[in-house]
């Protein structure tokens, strides 16, 4: 395990499989997309704009899916001090985001033909907005803190107390407007959608999370390699002053 | 124990003395309630049904505005080093500092809203249940944004990045201290289901934030 | 494809614009990381990060 967890075996280790990782990701999505497409039928109620929920609910599970991922590195920031933790919570963040917002577009794009507006305050869309919210607030502390230890254990508090505070988010904002549709693939006693659809979901969901582990394994080795060149400048430039010292004294 | 309550004495001398942050924080309070109306307009009745919002909005921001000085003060005077040295866990001088804080900051907003609910043409119920309502949820504003002032305190320009850490996480605040203000000038939820939710979450977060905002203030050096 | 067309292509059209993006300022970051750590002096390898 700690073996693993050495950064540079890591660099070594994810060299050999991010392609196969993208190739799969690949494949993935082109065999979802060519569902979404041509097998998945369109909707009775709501046609063919039914298609934008094949990139909407991948998204919106990617959003929280990232959030766990900064959950866990949080913990190995606070708990382990690892730097591959750090890393990787700094990775996560813009991705989250990311993801986050094409949830959000998608949301707008899908509700603007089925509810006549580009935005509607329903209890899902105002929690995903939050959410966020709250990535961007934690890429500004990662921006604003220059130091990536203490970036790093400030960004895990901050993750943390999400972690507490999202749920209870949640709960206000279903409370505040109860009139939103329930969710309908994880609903008590199995999914309520029809599997000609279900397929292709699972598929592109599949494939999206392929795409988050390419892209957060990619920008963990950029973290890795960013605190490397850091520490290396440092002892060049200490050890420039060394070399310097002499003549400087010398003309003293 | 006694060095907890000289604390607190020390933070209520400190507030009073350098300008009175409770006085500015309810100037700034009565600065948003009179503007508002220049935006939408001297229509009472509309003031009335929207009266608890602006309130609360109001008090949010006006809490958020002095919170960056919590512990900002005492980093740059070496205080807060002294403090962390001492005998007495963090977590606790954390949640004394924002009593403290909370004594001369939020308490003053609370008293003075039924003065501020008459020009918003608020009456008898609406009035109380908006004050009960900041009474209870305004402690909680100021733990939760204990953390993010906890989190900013080296920063030079951290105001600005605490109000953006902070103020999502004081959507549910927010959310219930309005309805239960709403719920006690009458409407289809008792007044009770959300002043209730209101009391756990300040509650609650008096329970948490300090743990938070020390492991961010030790994380910070 | 009906009259919603349009919601549609713009749906994964923007989906595929942000996920070039993330992807590209990754492709960026480390071209311009390898280039700097190019540059320094081979010093103080084998330890990790």
């Amino acid at each position: 395990m700690l073996k693993y967890a050495n950064p540079t075996y890591f660099l070594r280790l994810t060299a050999a499989v991010l392609p196969w990782l993208w190739g799969a990701a690949g494949l993935t999505l082109g065999l979802g997309l060519y569902m979404t497409f041509a097998v998945a039928p369109a909707d009775y109620q709501q046609g063919e704009t039914v298609r934008i929920m094949y990139i909407h609910v991948p998204a919106a599970w990617l959003s929280m899916f990232a959030y766990t991922v900064m959950t866990l590195s949080a913990l190995g920031t606070l708990v382990w001090r690892h730097p591959l933790a750090d890393a990787s919570q700094q990775a996560a963040a813009p991705l989250g985001a990311g993801f986050t917002f094409i949830c959000l577009v998608t949301g707008s794009l899908w509700g603007k033909p089925m509810w006549g507006t580009w935005w509607v305050w329903d209890a899902r869309l105002t929690s995903v907005l939050v959410l966020f919210l709250i990535y961007l607030g934690l890429i500004a502390l990662w921006n604003t803190i220059e130091e990536p230890l203490k970036a790093a254990r400030a960004a895990a508090i901050l993750t943390l107390v999400g972690v507490v505070n999202i749920p209870i988010i949640k709960f206000s904002v279903d409370w505040w407007n109860t009139l939103h549709q329930p969710a309908s693939v994880l609903r008590m006693g199995g999914p309520a959608i029809h599997p000609t659809m279900l397929w292709p979901l699972l598929v592109m969901a599949l494939g999206a999370s392929l795409l988050f582990v390419c892209l957060h394994l990619m920008a963990i080795r950029n973290e890795i390699l960013r605190r490397r060149l850091r520490r290396l400048s440092y002892l060049a430039a200490e050890a420039a002053d060394h070399g310097l010292e002499p003549p400087v004294e010398a003309g003293a | 124990m006694r060095a907890l309550a000289a604390l607190f004495r020390r933070e209520l001398r400190l507030s009073n003395r350098a300008g009175g942050g409770g006085a500015m924080g309810v100037v700034f309070f009565l600065i948003l309630v009179t503007i508002t109306p220049f935006a939408i307009g001297p229509d009472l009745n509309l003031l009335a049904r929207i009266g608890p919002a602006i309130l609360w909005i109001a008090a949010l921001l006006s809490t958020l505005l002095g919170l960056d000085r919590l512990f900002m003060s005492d980093h740059e005077d070496g205080s807060l080093d002294l403090l962390e040295m001492s005998d007495a866990p963090m977590e606790l001088v954390v949640l004394v500092k924002c009593l403290a804080h909370w004594a001369v900051t939020g308490l003053p907003l609370v008293v003075a809203t039924p003065l501020f609910g008459l020009m918003l043409a608020l009456e008898g119920d609406a009035l109380w249940g908006v004050a009960a309502s900041l009474a209870a949820g305004t402690p909680a504003l100021t733990f939760i944004g204990a953390i993010g002032a906890a989190l900013t305190v080296s920063l030079r320009r951290g105001g600005l990045l605490m109000a953006i850490l902070v103020l999502p996480f004081t959507v549910p605040v927010l959310i219930f201290g309005v309805s239960a203000a709403s719920a006690a000038s009458g409407g289809t939820v008792p007044f009770l289901t959300p002043f209730l939710i209101l009391c756990a979450l300040s509650l609650g977060s008096m329970a948490l934030a300090p743990f938070a905002a020390a492991a961010a203030l030790r994380s910070g050096d | 494809m009906s009259d919603h067309a349009g919601y549609i292509f713009a749906a994964f059209a923007v989906t595929a614009v942000v996920v070039a993006v993330m992807l590209g300022r990754i492709l960026l970051d480390h071209r311009s990381l390898t280039r700097a750590l190019a540059k320094l002096p081979p010093r103080g390898e084998g330890d990790g990060a």
